[in-house]
């Protein structure tokens, strides 16, 4: 049995509520794992162990412990209705979408956490995957508990990290490739990251103009529902990660997206 | 004796071919690769577009009595750090490998299904994830490849006009979505390297910056993408990355 695993906790210490647009991330991820046989868990009480929520993921070890795949993705993520059933697929390892949609972010994340806590390890950059979609074998999820330890040994370092570069992302990739972790790398189709800066908000609008009919991202969604048409994302893409782009515009595009494909997951 | 070849095409003069050309010169050197430089057209331009022409390649080594193993074919934007290893020792003959390309999905995407759409004879119903959507201005090929070179060529030769007529309409380009399709078409087997063997679109990736950082994190530099570039932006990145290098 394989298990989806979500974190999504509303926390006086973000600016910002995930519950807004949980509601379509969860619809969607609900919708495939009924359809594909896999067991949807998504938490969204604080455990009060962990300084900030995003290190509930720590705790799929516990949640998930007898299951033989786990997916732990992010909240502002949502599946394609039909895409196919990845754990029929993958073999051992960890496997995750190579984040180059900021490599100046990652960069300096890289050197913030590395001269700080790893300065002896050459992390290979070729294989550092965003956290917020990856699919494991049960071998493989116990890089979690190997962050788990690494997280309490440096709680008080960590829960007042100031140095930017993120919070869990880079620790992750640290500690699965100095533990020697399987890092297998796949399409970017089932992790898509930074929708706006890789032109995904789009579609083939010159089968209807000659000019981009639209202007902002609300006229791009009415022209879509206009002529019964689906952005590429949803066309082509397995995984859509609204992330990258302002916060704010987080739940309008994925309420959006939910009005524009709600039909296939009825 | 045989050698490994890195073919550069560089149809039409901009001031940044020269520091392309001087980078990739420089690292042949140092690994012991043949470096072959193309500044002149094959066939008129108004009837082959410049990139397409890269596809006579193996006739042009042939040609110049040039005997090789495995050739890299680069883009005459693109600079490589003096200190890459040598690709050619990492790789297989009998796989081309690319790199992927996500600078922009919408032009990709566009592209694939417009030449899908409007070139069914030829492509019939290939379509493929464009997760795995290759840059044709970084190809590592071996000989084995000289016959699907040859395939490009003849393919331009049955339908260039139409694929001109395709690309000024749609804005599509006229060879790299192309060259994809041709590769499932032809079953050709390929690889994907990570993307610091051809950094494209450093500035929507934020890493091209004057503290040159990109040099630190891959191999070769691609300098499309850049706005500006009529007004000699590429050659000044391309100038002054040139010379950090030098000073490392």
């Amino acid at each position: 049995m394989n298990a989806i695993y979500m974190v999504a906790i509303d926390h006086n210490k973000s600016n910002w509520k995930h519950s807004p647009f949980l509601e379509y991330a969860k619809k969607s991820w609900e919708y495939w794992c009924e359809k594909n046989g896999v067991d949807f868990h998504c938490v969204t009480k604080h455990n009060e162990k962990y300084g900030y929520p995003i290190w509930n993921k720590l705790d799929v070890t516990e949640v998930c412990k007898d299951y033989d795949k786990v997916g732990i993705v992010d909240c502002d993520t949502m599946i394609k209705w039909d895409a196919p059933n990845i754990f029929d697929t993958m073999g051992e390892g960890i496997h995750g979408v190579r984040d180059t949609s900021n490599l100046r972010w990652v960069y300096d994340s890289l050197n913030a956490y590395g001269s700080e806590f790893f300065p002896s390890f050459q992390l290979e950059i070729q294989k550092y995957i965003n956290a917020g979609v990856v699919f494991l074998d049960k071998k493989s999820l116990k890089v979690y508990d190997k962050i788990r330890e690494f997280y309490f040994d440096n709680q008080e370092t960590l829960d007042n990290w100031s140095k930017g570069g993120g919070r869990e992302q880079t620790i992750f990739n640290y500690i699965a490739q100095i533990n020697g972790f399987n890092i297998r790398l796949i399409s970017p189709t089932w992790n898509l990251v930074g929708m706006h800066k890789t032109e995904l908000f789009s579609m083939n609008w010159q089968k209807y103009s000659n000019e981009v009919p639209y202007r902002t991202i609300g006229e791009f969604f009415q022209f879509l529902k206009d002529n019964n048409e689906q952005p590429f994302y949803t066309k082509y893409g397995n995984i859509y990660h609204f992330t990258g782009f302002p916060i704010e515009q987080r739940e309008e595009i994925m309420r959006q997206t939910w009005e524009l494909t709600k039909k296939y997951y009825e | 004796m045989s050698k490994n070849v890195v073919f550069m095409h560089a149809i039409g003069y901009r001031e940044e071919y020269r520091y392309g050309k001087e980078s990739w010169a420089k690292w042949c050197e140092n690994n012991d690769v043949e470096f072959v430089f193309l500044d002149e057209e094959v066939r008129p331009v108004e009837d082959m577009f410049p990139n397409y022409q890269r596809y006579y390649m193996f006739d042009l080594l042939d040609a110049s009595g040039i005997e090789y193993d495995r050739v890299l074919t680069v883009d005459a934007d693109t600079l490589i750090n003096p200190n890459a290893p040598n690709i050619f020792e990492e790789t297989k003959s009998d796989v081309l490998y690319m790199v992927h390309d996500d600078g922009s999905y919408d032009w990709i995407l566009r592209g694939m299904e417009h030449y899908r759409d409007e070139m069914s004879n030829e492509f019939g119903d290939i379509w493929f994830d464009f997760g795995s959507y290759g840059n044709s201005g970084f190809q590592l090929l071996g000989k084995e490849h000289k016959e699907f070179f040859k395939s490009m060529v003849e393919l331009w030769d049955n339908y260039g006009e139409l694929i001109m007529d395709i690309s000024n309409r749609y804005g599509i380009g006229k060879e790299q979505t192309i060259w994809n399709f041709m590769i499932r078409k032809h079953n050709i087997k390929w690889q994907l390297l990570p993307y610091e063997w051809n950094m494209t679109n450093m500035m929507k990736k934020e890493i091209l910056s004057d503290n040159f950082a990109f040099t630190k994190v891959g191999w070769v530099y691609h300098f499309n993408g850049i706005p500006d570039k009529e007004n000699g932006s590429v050659a000044r990145w391309m100038r002054e990355t040139e010379t950090y290098l030098e000073n490392q």
